[in-house]
C-alpha cells in the first residue's frame, strides 16, 4: 500500500481528517471533539457538532488535594482560533 | 592672518596710496582706521529739517497726474474734442513716441513672443499703429500727458532736462527717463501684448472662415466646435477686460473696426491648433448671459453672437451646396435663419460649457490625486508587484483557485457564444472599442503575464546554469540577488508531485494496521489502516476533480485526433478510480472488504454519491453485489446496535448521519442503476444474494439500515413486477419467468421474515428492558414509535404483495404487536403521540384491508 505520496507536509494529515471527527486540545485546559469542516494555515478551524470539555481546577488552601471538575458543553458549530490549538488528532479508538 | 584664505594684509605704504587715491578724485573710505573722521556720527538722523534738500522744494510738476493724462488722451481723439488744435497736434507726436519706445522695449525683452511681430505691424500698418496708441490712451499710466497743462510740463522740462527731452523727443535714448515714463511704457507694452493676442485670435477666426470653405463635410463639425471654443475664449478675455476696465469695451470695438482692415492672405500666424488648444489656455467659468451688449448693426468681429450665427449658417449652406454639387456659397444671411441659428448656437455653447465643466471636474480630481504622486519609488512599486505576483503564481492553479477557474471557464463560454452571435449578424457601424476599464484590466493582465514569464525564464535559466555546477560563477557572480533578498524559508512547503515520494516525511505505521479491528472481526486482517483509507479517498477525490477538469476542456467534436486522446485520458482516469475503489478482488481476504472499508467514513459515502454517473451499470451491479455480500461488515450495520436505545448522544447522531448518507449517497445516488439495467431479474438476484446466508440475513434485517436496503430492493422489484412504462407510454410486461422467479423468492423471504417480524421492531427490543404495561414503558414507547415507523412501512409494502393465506399468517404473527400498540394508544390521552401509534398500526392494517377503528370499536378496553 503506497499512500505516502499524498502526505508531504503536516497539514496533509489534517486534510485527511476533513469531515471526520477530530479531537482538538486547546490551551486553557480545554478539549474539543467535533467534525472538522475547514482549516487554514493558522490552524483556525471550523468544527460542527462539538463537545467542549473544560478542566476546572478550583483554588484550594495549601496542603489540600486540589479538586478538578470537568465541565462539558455542546456546540452546534464552532470557529476555533488557531492560536489556541495545541494538537489535533483523530478521535481515540475505542 | 588669513581668515577666509585671501590676502587681508594692508599694503605697507598706505599713506602714499591714500594720497594717490585722493588725487584721483575717488572717495576713499577709511572706517576703522585711526584717521576715521567720525562723519557718520555727524549725520542728522532725527528731524525732517532737511527734507526740502532731499526732495526739493520747488513747484511740483504734473508728471504724476495720471488721471489728467488719461483725460487728455481721451480728449486727444479728434472726434471727441476737435476744438483744441494744439492738443491734436501734440497727440500724434506722443503716440509716435510711445510706439517707438514700445518697439525698443519689446526688442530688448527676449521673452516676448510678439517682439518680432510688433514692429512689422507698425511699419506695414500705420492705421493700426494709431489705433494701438489710442488703445493705450485711456490707461492711467499709458503716457505722460502734456496737454492738460503744457506750461507746467515745460516747466518740468526746464528743471529736468531728461524729462523734457523724453516728452519732446522719445527717440533720444541717451537721456534718462522718469519712472513714470518707464512704467507707462511697460504697461503700454503689456496692453499691446494682450491686444495683439486678441487680434491674432480674431484673425485666426477669420482665416478659419476662409479655410472652412475648403474643408470636407466631416471636418466641418469639428471645426465648428473649435471655432465655438475659440469664440468663448475670446469672449472670456473680453469679459475679463471689461470687468477691469469699463471703457475697454468701447476701445475694443473701435480697435476691431480698425483691425478688420489689417487681415490679409499674407498673414503669417501660428496655426489655430497651437493657439487655441483648450488644455493650454487658462480657462474660467463662463457666464451664459452675454456680458457685452453689442449693437446689432455691428457686423464686425465684435458681435460674436452674430458671427457664430453667420458661421453656423455658412456651414449649413455649404453642406447643402456640397450635396447638390455646387462649388461655393456666397454670404447672404436671412434674419429668420439667423434667429434659428442663434438658438442653435446657444445650445451648442451650453453643451460646450457642460463639457468644459466636466473637464474641469476631472482636472480637479486628477489634481487632488496628484498630491500623492511620486510618493512611492519605483523600487517600492516593484516590491509590491512582486508580492502580488507571488500571491498569484501557484504550481497548481486549478486546485488553489477552484472557484475562479470555474468562473473563468463559464465566462469564457459565455463570451464565446456571444461572439458567435456577433459573427452571425452583420457588423454594424456602432460597435465601440473595449471599455476603458476592460482596457485597464487587459493591460494589468498583460503586465502580470510578463512578470510571471520573466520570473519563470529566470528560474529556468538558473536551473540551466546549475546543470554545470563546476563552471558556475567562475567568471564572477552573475546573480543579482543576495541572501538578504531571499530570506531563509521558515517552512518548506513542497508541492505534491508523484515523483517526490522518495523523500516523504511521514512514515507508515505498521503497528496501526495490526492494532485495529483485527481482534474483533475474526482472523482476517483489515485491508488498510483508517488513515490509509482516508488517503485513498483523498486520491480518489483528486481523480474525480481531474475528470471534471477534463470534461470542461472537452475538445470540439470535429477535432477527431484530440477527441480520441481526450477520451483515452478520460477512460484512464475512470479506470484509475474504479481500481482505486477496490471493488474487484478477493472477497474474503480482508475484514472488512476494501471497498466496504472505503465507504466507512462519511467522505467515502459522499464520494460514491459524487461518482454516480461515471460508473457503468456493470460496475454498479458489482459494487451492489459486494455490499450485499459483505453487508455485515458495513459500518452502518455493524454499529446499528446504538439505535436500540432511547438515549440521545453524539455517537448516535453521528450514526444516524452515516446511515442516512449510506442510503442516500451510496444506494440512491451512487449506485442508482440506469433504467436499462433496472430489471426484475436484477433485484431478484440481489435479494437472493441477501438471504443466501440466513443467519447474517436475520441479523442484518433487524437493523434499520439493513431493512431499508431490503426495502429499497423490494420496492424496486415489486414495481418492476407490474411491468414498465415504455418510452411511448406502452406497457412492457416483465418476462413471465422472471415474475415466476420473483414469486418464488417472495415466498422464501416471507418464510424467513415471519419469525423475525416481532423482533424487527426497535420498540420490542427496547421495551424488553422495562416491565410490561408500566407507565414507564408507555412513556418510552412514545419515543420508540418513531423508530418503529420504517418497520410498519415495510410491513405494509411487503404484505401488499402477499396472498390471503400469507395475510392471515402475518396477522396471527403480529397480533400481539398490533394489540399491544393499540392498547398503549388507548392509555394515552388524545394528542400527537396517540395519533402516531394508531397511524403506525393502520399502515399495516390498511394494507390488509383492515382498519384500527374496527378493533378499537369492537374492544373499547383491549385486554392484556
Amino acid at each position: 500500500m503506497q499512500v505516502s505520496g499524498e502526505i508531504q507536509e503536516p497539514f496533509d494529515l489534517i486534510r485527511l481528517s476533513l469531515s471526520e471527527r477530530v479531537m482538538v486540545k486547546l490551551r486553557g485546559d480545554r478539549q474539543l471533539s467535533g467534525v472538522l469542516h475547514a482549516y487554514d494555515g493558522h490552524m483556525n478551524m471550523i468544527l460542527s457538532d462539538v463537545e467542549e470539555t473544560v478542566m476546572i481546577v478550583d483554588p484550594v488552601p495549601e496542603g489540600v488535594k486540589p479538586s478538578i471538575r470537568v465541565a462539558k458543553r455542546q456546540i452546534e458549530m464552532l470557529y476555533v482560533r488557531g492560536d489556541g490549538v495545541i494538537l489535533v488528532s483523530p478521535p481515540q479508538r475505542e | 592672518m588669513s581668515f577666509f584664505g585671501f590676502e587681508t594684509s594692508v599694503p605697507r605704504d598706505d599713506k602714499d596710496s591714500k594720497q594717490a587715491y585722493a588725487e584721483e578724485d575717488i572717495a576713499v573710505y577709511t572706517w576703522g582706521d585711526a584717521s576715521y573722521d567720525a562723519l557718520g556720527s555727524a549725520l542728522e538722523e532725527t528731524g525732517d529739517d532737511l527734507n526740502d534738500e532731499t526732495f526739493g522744494g520747488g513747484p511740483v510738476g504734473k508728471d504724476f497726474d495720471f488721471s489728467g493724462a488719461t483725460n487728455a488722451a481721451l480728449t486727444n481723439q479728434p472726434n471727441v474734442q476737435p476744438s483744441k488744435p494744439y492738443q491734436s497736434d501734440l497727440a500724434p507726436k506722443t503716440q509716435q513716441n510711445t510706439s517707438s519706445t514700445n518697439d525698443l522695449w519689446k526688442n530688448v525683452d527676449p521673452s516676448s513672443a510678439f517682439s518680432k511681430q510688433v514692429p512689422t505691424e507698425h511699419i506695414t500698418n500705420p492705421v493700426h499703429q494709431t489705433s494701438a496708441a489710442q488703445r493705450t490712451a485711456p490707461s492711467v499710466f499709458a503716457q505722460i500727458n502734456p496737454s492738460v497743462n503744457p506750461q507746467a510740463d515745460y516747466n518740468i522740462t526746464n528743471l529736468s532736462s531728461a524729462t523734457a527731452a523724453l516728452s519732446l523727443d522719445g527717440h533720444n535714448e541717451a537721456r534718462p527717463r522718469t519712472m513714470a515714463e518707464i512704467e507707462a511704457e511697460m504697461h503700454a507694452a503689456l496692453r499691446e501684448q494682450q491686444q495683439q493676442q486678441l487680434i491674432s485670435q480674431q484673425r485666426e477666426r477669420e482665416r478659419m472662415q476662409i479655410e472652412q470653405q475648403l474643408l470636407m463635410q466631416q471636418q466641418q463639425r469639428m471645426m465648428e466646435e473649435e471655432q465655438l471654443r475659440m469664440e468663448m475664449e475670446k469672449r472670456r478675455l473680453y469679459e475679463q477686460q471689461a470687468l477691469q476696465d469699463p471703457l475697454w469695451a468701447i476701445r475694443q470695438a473701435m480697435m476691431q473696426e480698425n483691425g478688420m482692415s489689417v487681415q490679409g492672405p499674407s498673414d503669417l500666424r501660428p496655426s489655430l491648433s497651437a493657439n487655441v488648444s483648450p488644455m493650454t489656455q487658462n480657462r474660467h467659468p463662463m457666464s451664459q448671459i452675454p456680458h457685452q451688449p453689442h449693437p446689432p448693426h455691428n457686423h464686425g468681429a465684435g458681435n460674436q453672437q452674430a458671427l457664430v450665427n453667420e458661421l453656423l449658417l455658412h456651414h449649413q449652406r455649404q453642406q447643402m451646396l456640397e450635396q447638390q454639387g455646387h462649388p461655393r456659397p456666397n454670404y447672404d444671411i436671412s434674419i429668420e435663419s439667423q434667429d434659428a441659428m442663434a438658438a442653435d448656437a446657444r445650445r451648442r455653447m451650453q453643451e460646450a460649457e457642460m463639457m468644459e465643466a466636466r473637464h474641469r471636474r476631472r482636472m480637479a480630481k486628477i489634481q487632488s490625486m496628484a498630491r500623492y504622486n511620486d510618493i512611492m519609488t519605483q523600487s517600492d512599486k516593484d516590491f509590491i508587484t512582486r508580492v502580488q505576483v507571488a500571491q498569484l503564481v501557484t504550481s497548481d492553479p486549478y486546485a488553489d483557485d477552484f472557484y475562479a477557474q470555474v468562473y473563468a471557464s463559464i465566462r469564457q463560454q459565455r463570451i464565446a457564444s456571444e461572439n458567435q452571435v456577433l459573427k452571425g449578424a452583420p457588423r454594424q457601424g456602432g460597435q465601440r472599442g473595449p471599455h476603458r476599464r476592460e482596457n485597464a484590466i487587459q493591460r494589468m493582465q498583460a503586465h502580470v503575464e510578463r512578470i510571471v514569464s520573466h520570473m519563470k525564464s529566470r528560474e529556468q535559466s538558473k536551473e540551466a546554469s546549475s546543470h554545470n555546477p563546476g563552471l558556475q560563477n567562475v567568471l564572477g557572480k552573475t546573480s543579482g540577488r543576495s541572501y538578504k533578498a531571499a530570506p531563509r524559508q521558515l517552512l518548506q512547503v513542497a508541492t505534491a508531485s508523484p515523483d517526490s515520494r522518495a523523500h516523504h516525511p511521514v512514515k507508515e505505521h505498521d503497528s496501526v494496521k495490526s492494532l485495529d479491528s483485527h481482534v474483533h472481526h475474526g482472523d482476517l486482517p483489515p485491508p488498510f489502516s483508517p488513515t490509509e483509507g482516508l488517503m485513498i479517498i483523498e486520491r480518489l477525490f483528486n481523480n474525480i476533480l481531474e475528470i471534471e477538469q477534463l470534461r470542461r476542456n472537452k475538445p470540439l467534436a470535429e477535432d477527431e485526433a484530440r477527441m480520441s486522446t481526450w477520451k483515452q485520458s478520460l477512460d484512464e482516469l475512470l479506470d484509475t478510480i474504479w481500481q482505486g475503489l477496490r471493488v474487484v478482488g478477493p472477497l474474503y481476504e480482508t475484514n472488512p472488504h476494501p471497498f466496504i472499508a472505503l465507504i466507512a467514513p462519511m467522505k467515502g459515502k459522499r464520494f460514491i454519491g459524487r461518482l454516480g454517473r461515471d460508473l457503468t451499470d456493470e460496475q454498479k451491479l458489482m459494487t451492489l453485489g459486494v455490499i450485499v455480500n459483505r453487508i455485515e461488515q458495513l459500518d452502518v450495520i455493524r454499529g446499528a446496535a446504538i439505535l436500540d436505545s432511547v438515549e440521545d448522544s453524539p455517537a448516535r447522531r453521528m450514526f444516524e448521519r452515516q446511515a442516512g448518507a449510506f442510503q442516500e449517497n451510496v444506494i440512491n445516488q451512487g449506485l442508482h442503476l440506469s433504467p436499462s439495467a433496472r430489471t426484475l431479474k436484477t433485484y431478484t438476484a440481489l435479494i437472493e444474494l441477501m438471504i443466501e446466508n440466513l443467519s447474517t440475513f436475520s441479523r442484518v434485517v433487524i437493523t434499520r439500515p439493513g431493512l431499508t436496503l431490503l426495502e429499497h430492493f423490494f420496492a424496486e422489484a415489486s414495481l418492476l413486477k407490474h411491468g414498465l412504462q415504455g418510452p411511448e407510454g406502452e406497457h412492457i410486461a416483465a418476462p413471465a419467468e422472471d415474475v415466476a422467479k420473483w414469486s418464488n423468492l417472495y415466498d422464501r423471504v416471507f418464510e424467513h421474515l415471519l419469525p423475525l417480524w416481532n423482533i424487527m421492531f426497535p420498540s420490542t427490543r427496547i421495551l424488553a428492558a422495562f416491565p410490561p404495561n408500566s407507565l414507564e414503558a408507555v412513556q418510552v414507547s412514545v419515543v420508540t414509535d418513531g423508530f418503529d415507523l420504517h418497520v410498519w412501512r415495510f410491513l405494509a409494502g411487503f404484505a401488499l404483495e402477499g396472498t390471503l393465506e400469507q395475510h392471515s399468517r402475518l396477522v396471527t404473527q403480529l397480533r400481539a404487536k398490533v394489540m399491544g400498540t393499540l392498547r398503549m394508544a388507548q392509555a394515552l390521552e388524545e394528542g400527537k403521540a396517540k395519533a402516531r401509534k394508531i397511524r403506525n398500526v393502520d399502515l399495516f392494517l390498511n394494507a390488509l384491508g383492515l382498519s384500527s377503528t374496527q378493533i378499537l370499536e369492537a374492544t373499547p378496553q383491549i385486554p392484556i
